[in-house]
């Protein structure tokens, strides 16, 4: 792990610390003082903004763990947060309390998961697309027509006990700090190993004596447990999900989320969603401005997003392929050697 | 009996244009080792360019079908050297989110200029259908088919009888070796994403013909994905094969199941898809590569 100037592990307990440089601290405290004006400014769009964002970060960590480190395609994540969606709302709906039913859904999820990933014992690479592709239509099929218990098409109501938003936005940065925190601690475990290892070569991995079995189905357990989790936090949220919400599209934007913002990298999972989703609340609030002078522009809103979504991606691709992360360490190597280009 | 002969029709009818959609999947796919997502929004594409040259236009359809057709063929050349060269020797994940994020903009692009409305060619075939044997056979179908053999023939000959044919193969076999024998990899590259990108638009333009020209064409492109996985990645026999074989099961099912499962129609061939993986991941006629460390 890169280190700063000046800062040597001295135990263990220094080693194993996640909150380790000066820095971080500086970066944690940050976060507290930004929650805590959001929390203070009482303006309900930002916290309305600051909770989206959150619960998309809680997902895409789950999409990281499997595709950044693990190195498995998913492009059926959304299907996966619709199952932990739906789980929770018709558990609450049944008047199972939330602490209970935001559990099982990421563990119903994560099972579902579990079934999907089965075919990537077999094949890798394209195929495996192609298997979390079907995965994806199967999934929200049953959803949609699994009338009775889903009630189909138009949403099942997702009743909360929390109905303040502000307490609600308390919960979720709880769960993302929570999941965070998880997430690292998952990634230098023995599993978080291995997934690198399958990662670079699989075979390889498998030769060395780890389980492909036992770790690429735990990835995709992994994976989906965020997903559920993540999906119940969102129907909740909003007290109804629809099936809309979790489209094949939505998979395709959890994957760019995790493409611009930097594979292999959780502070990278933070800036792709930030970023992305930023750009397009920017979109949403530039056409609301521009539906002044003309009218017909909300036609256009959502096509426009699609184009800058897909502009963005092929932008980051060709020009900066490793990420936001990977340009988050450039600048901070320039600034630490500024003004001279290196170390004289 | 009347009802299987009349589903197998109609499905071989349908079958042979995914076998189409397929086909420039696979042709993309051989040389350039790309698998392309975007298929489905290059057969929506595809079907409204037509509609552009025929009906606000006013070309007859004929014409319309080939200058939509080359349209595609330039732009597949121009997608190759604008969005694919930078990503030779990408790792996949990169190669294939470019393919999304084209997608994404296809997508944006269409609807943008389009709308999302409902959109059909003006018929040019007579209205009343054929019967033969009690199965009733419109124009359009029997259209369809005959276009899509005629593409079929084409590219059969192409490949097998032409040195632009040799030489494509030769770099689906192997780039490198391929390289050295002095065939212009990048030129191939550039000529695979034409040929996969008009194939596309045709199938679509033929998708139009007998259902309507809309925005979910884009997701019935997406059909190609069991088709190419059926028929296994390699193969063209395969994409014609499976082509048929998906498109024949989805009207039955669709006819026998729809009673029982509404809208099973629509995810039969992505529960196939999911089935083969799992027990013959390399298709009908794919290629077993041996992986070495």
């Amino acid at each position: 792990m890169y280190l700063p100037c000046g800062t040597f592990n001295e135990s263990y307990r220094l080693d194993s610390a996640i909150v380790r440089t000066k820095a971080h601290v500086a970066w944690c405290l940050a976060g507290l003082v930004f929650c805590l004006l959001l929390l203070f400014s009482g303006s309900t769009y930002l916290i309305h903004f600051a909770t989206l964002t959150a619960i998309t970060i809680i997902s895409a960590l789950g999409l990281q763990v499997l595709t950044g480190y693990a190195g498995q395609f998913s492009i059926a994540h959304a299907a996966f947060m619709a199952v932990g969606a739906y789980t929770s709302a018709i558990l609450t709906y049944h008047g199972v309390p939330l602490y209970l039913s935001l559990p099982a859904a990421a563990v119903v999820a994560g099972v579902v998961g579990l079934i999907f990933g089965l075919p990537s014992l077999r094949i890798k690479g394209f195929y495996l697309l192609m298997a979390t592709f079907a995965a994806q239509f199967i999934i929200m099929y049953i959803i949609t027509h699994w009338q009775g218990l889903t009630k189909g098409e138009f949403g099942h109501p997702a009743p909360t006990a929390i109905q303040d938003e502000r307490a609600y936005f308390i919960l979720v940065m709880v769960c993302l700090v929570a999941f965070t925190i998880a997430t690292k601690n998952i990634l230098r475990s023995k599993a978080g190993r291995a997934f690198v290892a399958i990662n670079n070569n699989d075979l390889a991995a498998e030769l060395m004596g780890i389980s492909l079995y036992r770790y690429k189905l735990l990835a995709f357990f992994i994976s989906c447990l965020y997903a559920g989790f993540a999906g119940g936090l969102y129907a909740h949220f909003y007290r109804m999900v629809m099936p809309e919400a979790f489209s094949l599209h939505s998979s395709m934007w959890f994957l760019g989320y995790l493409l611009v913002g930097g594979l292999g990298s959780v502070p990278g999972t933070y800036f792709g969603v930030i970023l992305i989703m930023g750009l397009n609340e920017g979109l949403t609030n530039g056409f609301a401005v521009l539906i002044n002078i003309y009218p017909e522009v909300t036609r256009f809103l959502a096509p426009f997003r699609q184009v800058v979504f897909g502009l963005v991606v092929i932008l980051f691709l060709i020009y900066e392929p490793r990420g936001l992360a990977n340009s988050w360490e450039k600048l901070k190597k320039y600034l630490h050697l500024w003004p001279y280009p290196y170390w004289p | 009996m009347q009802m299987i002969l009349q589903g197998i029709f109609t499905g071989l009818a349908v079958g042979a244009i995914y076998g189409l959609c397929a086909l420039g999947f696979v042709i993309i796919y051989k040389s350039t080792g790309i698998l392309n997502v975007a298929q489905g929004g290059l057969v929506m594409l595809g079907s409204f360019l037509c509609y552009t040259f025929s009906v606000t236009i006013g070309f007859p359809m004929w014409l319309s079908f080939i200058a939509s057709v080359a349209l595609a063929f330039l732009l597949g050349m121009i997608i190759d050297r604008l969005l694919f060269r930078p990503m030779i020797g990408q790792p996949l994940l990169g190669v294939v989110m470019m393919t999304i994020a084209f997608l994404s903009i296809i997508e944006g692009v269409t609807i943008f200029i389009w709308s999302v409305n409902y959109y059909s060619y003006s018929t040019v075939f007579p209205e009343t259908p054929i019967e033969v044997g009690g199965v009733i056979m419109s124009h359009e179908y029997v259209w369809a088919m005959g276009v899509c053999l005629f593409f079929f023939i084409l590219v059969g000959f192409f490949f097998r009888y032409t040195r632009i044919g040799l030489k494509m193969r030769a770099v689906s076999e192997d780039q490198l070796a391929a390289q050295a024998a002095g065939v212009g990899v990048k030129t191939i590259f550039s000529l695979s994403w034409a040929i996969g990108t008009a194939i596309a638009a045709a199938g679509g333009i033929i998708l139009g013909l007998i259902s309507m020209v809309y925005f979910g064409l884009s997701f019935i492109g997406l059909k190609a994905m069991p088709v190419v996985i059926l028929g296994g990645l390699e193969s063209i026999l395969g994409a014609i094969l499976g082509g048929i074989i998906i498109g024949v099961l989805e009207n039955l099912a669709g006819i026998y199941l729809e009673p029982y499962l509404s809208g099973i129609k629509d995810v039969a061939p992505f529960v196939v898809l999911m089935i083969i993986l799992i027990i013959k991941p390399h298709g009908l006629f794919g290629l077993e590569r041996i992986e070495r460390i």
